[in-house]
């Protein structure tokens, strides 16, 4: 091109046009100025600009090298605004936190672009309201993160070079592998890893199924282990009644920021403003913690010796309902004995809770007639996860304090016919389950209620040990095992040796320079299916903007792949529209009727909860092969014979952490401080959302949480870069003096790997010196696991120094 | 503890030029109006000093703020005159035309390009001078004392809000403008009352240093004895992470080394042909005014608010990063 | 003046979900590094008696704004219909003049140097709807009118306006 286009072209392209005009900009600025996106990787400080910044978004901390440029070219400078153009408002949900019973929203449209949203006050869900990450969502779906096209390996493994495919050459590179694997090592040579729960989650299960494999990776750290626990113990899962509870006991959950608008936040709130008393039991303040009457900082991991103690006092001081305990509790005496031992002296040396306080909470809620326990993730991930399930559910039946108004209930049920489910657990077999590679749960209580599942780390283990099998190939669809599961390094070794590995996402992953094939699927806002429910509503989800790119939905990624795999005939053979009609056969309308006629949903309204029903809950059937009651006494097991006779330990027991500092007092020298780490955060998902320029201003940096007094006597101020040191690994975060956590404690959120382009932040390393917790505690197979539930430690010992 | 940094290095800078050109200005007018054309090279040094230091201190001031073509259409951009930088702009103007006017009648070449515009204004120029010099003095004495009401009208910055801040930056100002203006004679100057000339620039240096200095203690015993707020910015400077830069460049570089410099030339300790001695003088005296500008606005934080929670709150936000 | 609108944060219902600050952000398209509201956490005690406590807040609609005091282009103004203090940031030069003279550290610049804070999502008042941060808040913790009506709101409360002399057009409850 000629010299006088070129300098044209530089021109504009590079910030100095843009500069220039910014710097003469009169009169339109009352208007929303869309700033371009582009260079704008400028200093934060006030006044202070670095001028002819050029088009840096690309320039900036890529880490995908590589021919045929994976990322998406920035979109065309965004108009100055003149007069602001018509904005549509389109019914639909949230995506941020994945496909799942999304927020409703109204998505802003504005010539084609989605721009921002509205509130939705007709979605029971979150009524109006939204969080942070709601109103981030035009940044993640028009982040430069996103994939854009399917794209097949041409380099090394773990160099992240890629050529870009068609959807179609995706689909048969994979079914071919797929195809010649089944072949020659048998369809369980794959595995599929399981995502934070989705509206897709069956569509994996039935492929597997559809497949001939039964190996679906469970995460092993999350919702299943308590579920599993409690349904043992129990006969079900139950939700702490908020409403009516005058004693709320906040148990390792984090109502506020797992799903804020979605109602955790009104029942939390509401409850608060309506003079219940709550009780906070976690190792650090955060704000449900900092509203309670009474926080318990216990350590991290320790929750077991904590709850065995309560029971211990309830029975002691014979504070529990007899009547109930006799009608409806199997094993009480066994209980009784054995708890004898777990004083709550002994109980204050392990967890670092005063003796009297736990007197105090025990007696608090035995003796509250409408006392609930919201209990969740932060008991699910060490060796005694399950003994402490197990030791707080039986503390919620001999206390009576099950399927009571303002208790732990089991809730009404629905009067919307359900939709049918894609799964296909009717074909479940003995020998399916034999076939696992490994298992989440012990075999005889698999499949457990999402289907079988190896578990997600197990995976990984097999391709390194081979044993019993190798797995062959993998599909990891929304799903990052390097910033989400333990033993970094081991999970990095085995993707090196994995044969075939596919990568079905919207945006760059952790793993994503070892796959294969990657295959981008839409964002929930560029496609238009499937339906949302939400307790007794639903809806039709509306397409907000064409997608971005040459990408499908994840439903039809499936459809597809099952079709070209020849299992057509149980998909539909890949039409989508026939098969979401099917979905909701049982409403008697097609999936367009839903959306035209019931624009903003449908509520079929639900049957109000009925109470104590306890010959019902208690015979609730398994998804066993045998089908067999969760408890075949047809009472709470107290004393588990079930798990006695799969060699398991028939009462809950305390269980010690690989490295704490009660189980490993001879590292205290060199590691003083115990560390875990935080699931849930204020505006991101687990490892992802760390590249959406809005949601990272609000939590920066990885930050360590440390008390003031400890950081103090290591030279540590406020905001210092910091090296936390454990047995295995280590991390490079910075240190925030949070009053609010145990002196011996450290806390920091997991999942930190990413950077975010618009901020000129760069990636973090994936291993040591990076700020992957991941990379800190142990993966010694004899210490890491629950025994029952294979939840995986997050406890270590460690040291924190400046950098 | 968290420094002002909004207003960093570069108003530091800015405030500085404006003390230092109005100083030089008001010691070059005084000294033509009392010598006239004794010191011919002296005042047109000075002459160009005030004009070329206003005018670059306002250039750094464009550069600092966020939309510089706006802001020097002066009758658009400052227009609320009970606004201090309202206020100040238009003085900035004013010394700058008038310090240059009188610069370019001090100089010889430019006086014959004047009179070839109209001849009285080259023939009468001494008149012109006078009255510029006279006009001149209240107009300079305004830029340098606008500098420090700039930051003592502001209630919320307790280390900022006292008027002895203006004072002590008008003390600054004459005191960098003398030092300026001495170093140039020790130099420069070839009018045979030199030596007179040089000796009372000098004790001049000597008497403002000392004024300065009580000012400066004045001031920070002030801030020390009054509010928390006050005291905690007041330790920041005296005691805390910018007293290097207090002890070693205000108080050393900017009053002991020009105090002592002067006394050196006074008590004929120093060659007076070692002219290196006046110039080191008035560089230190430079870079002193300069660090003083800089440390007042660091430690310039903003006021805590009365409930002690409240305190914590805004405190508390962080500007990231 | 007609009336004075304002803010009113029932601090005890925040649970720094940060949705207002977000809510804010993308609704105004705020540069990066910048944030028009802003929600901060305030600890108090030792171990293991700690408090804690949040509040989110952004321009407080002073009625006697120092900023627009000192604003030497006079870019500050206080709308006479409901005391909302707005910036012309076609006015604005970037001196931030205004950033010290308010008592709040509320005034923020952009990429384009000039200053930018929260107006009361004037656009919404006028459509009837209530700002961003208020329609947002899970835990309805935010409010906006009036400064009399929040009053009356807040009455069952023990709820204070915000001291200073600016008069910040801000009431909280604890």
């Amino acid at each position: 091109m000629g010299v006088r286009k070129r300098c044209k072209v530089w021109y504009k392209g590079s910030g100095v046009c843009a500069h220039l005009h910014r710097l003469t900009m009169v009169g339109k600025e009352k208007e929303k100025v869309h700033m371009s996106d582009d260079a704008q990787l400028v200093n934060r400080r006030f006044g202070r600009r670095t001028f002819l910044k050029a088009t840096g978004a690309l320039g900036a901390a890529v880490a995908i090298s590589g021919a045929g440029n994976v990322l998406l070219q920035k979109r065309d400078a965004v108009a100055q605004a003149a007069a602001p153009a018509e904005a549509k408002l389109i019914p639909t949900f949230c995506a941020m936190c994945g496909p799942s019973s999304g927020c409703g929203i109204m998505a802003k449209v504005v010539d084609g672009k989605f721009v921002g949203i509205e509130p939705f006050p007709e979605c029971p869900t979150n009524k109006g309201k939204n969080c942070p990450k709601a109103h981030a969502a035009p940044q993640w779906v028009y982040s430069p993160e996103r994939l854009k096209y399917p794209m097949k390996r041409v380099g090394k493994k773990g160099e992240g070079k890629f050529q870009r495919i068609t959807w179609d050459e995706a689909i048969t590179l994979i079914a071919d592998k797929l195809k010649e694997q089944k072949a020659k090592y048998g369809p369980e040579s794959l595995a599929i890893l399981s995502p934070a729960r989705r509206s897709y989650s069956d569509y994996l299960y039935r492929f597997l199924m559809t497949h001939g494999s039964p190996n679906y990776g469970h995460s092993g750290i999350c919702a299943m282990q308590r579920m599993f626990t409690f349904s043992y113990t129990i006969g079900g899962v139950t939700s702490a009644d908020y409403t009516n509870a005058d004693l709320i006991v906040l148990w390792g959950v984090q109502p506020i920021y797992s799903g804020s608008a979605k109602g955790g936040v009104v029942k939390l709130v509401s409850a608060k403003q309506r003079g219940a008393k709550i009780i906070a039991i976690k190792p650090s303040m955060e704000p449900d913690a900092a509203m309670a009457d009474i926080w318990v900082p216990v350590r991290p991991g320790t929750d077991a010796a904590l709850a065995l103690a309560m029971l211990n006092v309830v029975i002691n001081e014979k504070l529990y309902d007899a009547a109930f305990v006799a009608d409806w509790c199997y094993g009480f005496d066994q209980l009784k004995d054995h708890v004898q031992k777990y004083t709550p002296e002994w109980a204050e040396k392990i967890s670092g809770v005063p003796a009297a306080q736990i007197q105090q909470v025990a007696r608090m809620y035995a003796t509250t007639p409408k006392a609930a326990i919201d209990l969740s993730n932060g008991l699910e991930h060490c060796p005694s996860a399950n003994d402490a399930i197990r030791a707080v559910a039986s503390l919620m039946a001999i206390t009576g304090h099950l399927d009571k108004p303002g208790c732990n209930v089991w809730g009404g049920t629905s009067k919307m016919p359900a939709p049918r489910s894609v799964h296909l657990m009717e074909r479940y077999t003995k020998e399916w389950v034999d076939k696992l590679v490994g298992y989440e749960f012990p075999a005889p209580f698999q499949p457990f209620i999402e289907g079988t599942s190896c578990s997600l780390y197990r995976v990984f283990d097999s391709i390194l040990t081979e044993k019993p099998y190798p797995i062959r190939a993998v599909i990891a669809p929304g799903s990052q095992a390097i910033a989400s599961t333990r033993g970094t390094k081991r999970i990095i070794e085995a993707l090196n040796k994995l044969e075939f590995f596919v990568i079905v996402d919207v945006a760059r992953t952790s793993d994503m320079p070892w796959a294969d094939v990657v295959v981008p699927v839409c964002t929930m806002y560029e496609t238009d299916h499937p339906f949302e429910t939400s307790g007794n509503w639903i809806m039709a989800r509306n397409k907000v903007i064409e997608p971005l790119g040459e990408y499908k939905s994840d439903y039809e990624f499936w459809l597809d792949l099952g079709t070209k795999m020849g299992y057509g005939a149980d998909w539909w053979n890949g039409d989508i529209k026939k098969h979401m009609d099917w979905r909701l056969e049982p409403l008697q309308m097609t999936y367009e009727e839903l959306r035209t006629k019931y624009p903003k949903g449908r509520d079929y309204g639900g049957n109000p909860p009925e109470y104590q029903q306890y010959a019902k809950r208690f015979s609730a059937k398994s998804t066993r092969i045998d089908k067999g009651p969760y408890l075949p006494e047809g009472k709470v097991a107290l004393y588990n014979t079930l798990f006695e006779k799969a060699g398991f330990n028939p009462l809950p027991e305390w269980r010690e952490l690989p490295e704490g500092p009660t189980a490993t007092p001879e590292l205290l020298e060199k590691y003083p401080l115990l560390m875990s780490d935080y699931h849930t955060s204020k505006t991101y998902n687990a490892a992802w959302l760390r590249h959406v320029p809005y949601l990272r201003e609000i939590e920066p940096y990885p930050y360590l949480h440390i008390y003031p007094d400890t950081a103090k006597a290591r030279g540590i101020n406020d905001g210092d870069w910091v090296i936390v040191e454990s047995p295995h690994g280590s991390m490079k975060v910075k240190a925030m003096y949070f009053p609010g956590i145990r002196p011996d404690t450290v806390m920091i959120l997991h999942g930190w790997w990413q950077g975010c382009q618009e901020l000129g932040m760069p990636d973090f390393p994936l291993t040591d010196g990076g700020a992957n917790s991941n990379n800190m505690y142990t993966t010694d197979p004899k210490k890491m696991f629950d025994p029952i539930i294979t939840a995986m430690s997050s406890q270590t010992l460690v040291q924190v120094r400046k950098a | 503890m968290q420094l002002q940094t909004t207003w960093c290095w570069l108003v530091a800078v800015y405030l500085f030029l404006g003390g230092l050109g109005a100083g030089s200005f008001i010691t070059t007018a005084a000294l033509y109006l009392a010598t006239g054309e004794r010191f011919k090279r002296t005042v047109r040094f000075g002459g160009w000093a005030g004009a070329v230091a206003i005018g670059l201190g306002a250039l750094v001031l464009l550069a600092d703020v966020g939309k510089p073509l706006r802001a020097v259409v002066l009758f658009r951009s400052f227009v609320n005159l009970s606004s201090w930088m309202a206020r100040g702009a238009w003085l900035l103007f004013a010394a700058i035309i008038i310090d240059g006017l009188f610069a370019v009648f001090s100089t010889e070449v430019l006086v014959g390009w004047v009179a070839r515009v109209w001849e009285p204004l080259a023939t009468r120029r001494n008149l012109w001078r006078v009255i510029l010099g006279v006009v001149a003095l209240p107009v300079n004495l305004g830029v340098a004392v606008y500098t420090g009401v700039l930051l003592g009208v502001l209630p919320f910055r307790p280390f900022w809000h006292s008027w002895l801040l203006p004072a002590l930056f008008t003390a600054s100002a004459l005191d960098t403008g003398v030092g300026l203006v001495a170093g140039y004679v020790a130099w420069r100057e070839d009018s045979a009352y030199v030596g007179k000339l040089h000796s009372a620039l000098e004790g001049t240096i000597m008497a403002l240093v000392a004024v300065e200095g009580a000012v400066l203690t004045w001031f920070l015993s002030t801030m020390q004895g009054g509010s928390l707020d006050a005291a905690r910015s007041a330790e920041l400077v005296t005691a805390g992470q910018i007293s290097p830069l207090f002890w070693v460049g205000v108080v050393g570089l900017g009053l002991a080394v020009p105090f002592l410099v002067a006394l050196s030339q006074l008590s004929g300790v120093a060659k007076r042909s070692a002219v290196i001695v006046p110039l080191v003088g008035a560089a230190s005296c430079l870079i002193g005014g300069w660090m003083l500008r800089y440390v007042v606005l660091t430690a310039g934080l903003r006021a805590s608010l009365s409930s002690p929670s409240l305190l914590q709150i805004l405190a508390g936000v962080r500007f990231w990063p | 003046m007609a009336t004075q609108y304002g803010f009113y944060v029932e601090v005890e219902k925040c649970v720094q979900c940060h949705a207002c600050e977000v809510a804010c952000m993308a609704k105004n398209n705020v540069d990066l590094g910048v944030r028009w509201r802003r929600v901060s956490s305030i600890w108090g005690g030792q171990f293991p008696n700690v408090t804690n406590t949040s509040i989110s807040l952004s321009c407080m609609h002073c009625a006697k704004p120092a900023c627009m005091a000192v604003c030497p282009t006079g870019a500050i103004s206080k709308r006479a219909e409901d005391g909302i203090v707005v910036v012309d940031r076609s006015k604005c030069i970037g001196c931030r003049y205004c950033f010290f003279a308010c008592p709040f550290g509320v005034p923020q610049y952009g990429n384009d140097g000039t200053m930018q804070k929260c107006n009361l999502c004037l656009d919404r008042l006028g459509d009837g709807k209530e700002p961003m941060c208020v329609t947002t808040c899970p835990a309805s913790a935010l409010h906006a009118g009036p400064v009399e009506e929040l009053a009356k709101l807040a009455s069952t409360k023990a709820a204070t306006r915000l001291a200073g002399a600016t008069q910040p057009s801000v009431l909280i409850s604890k």
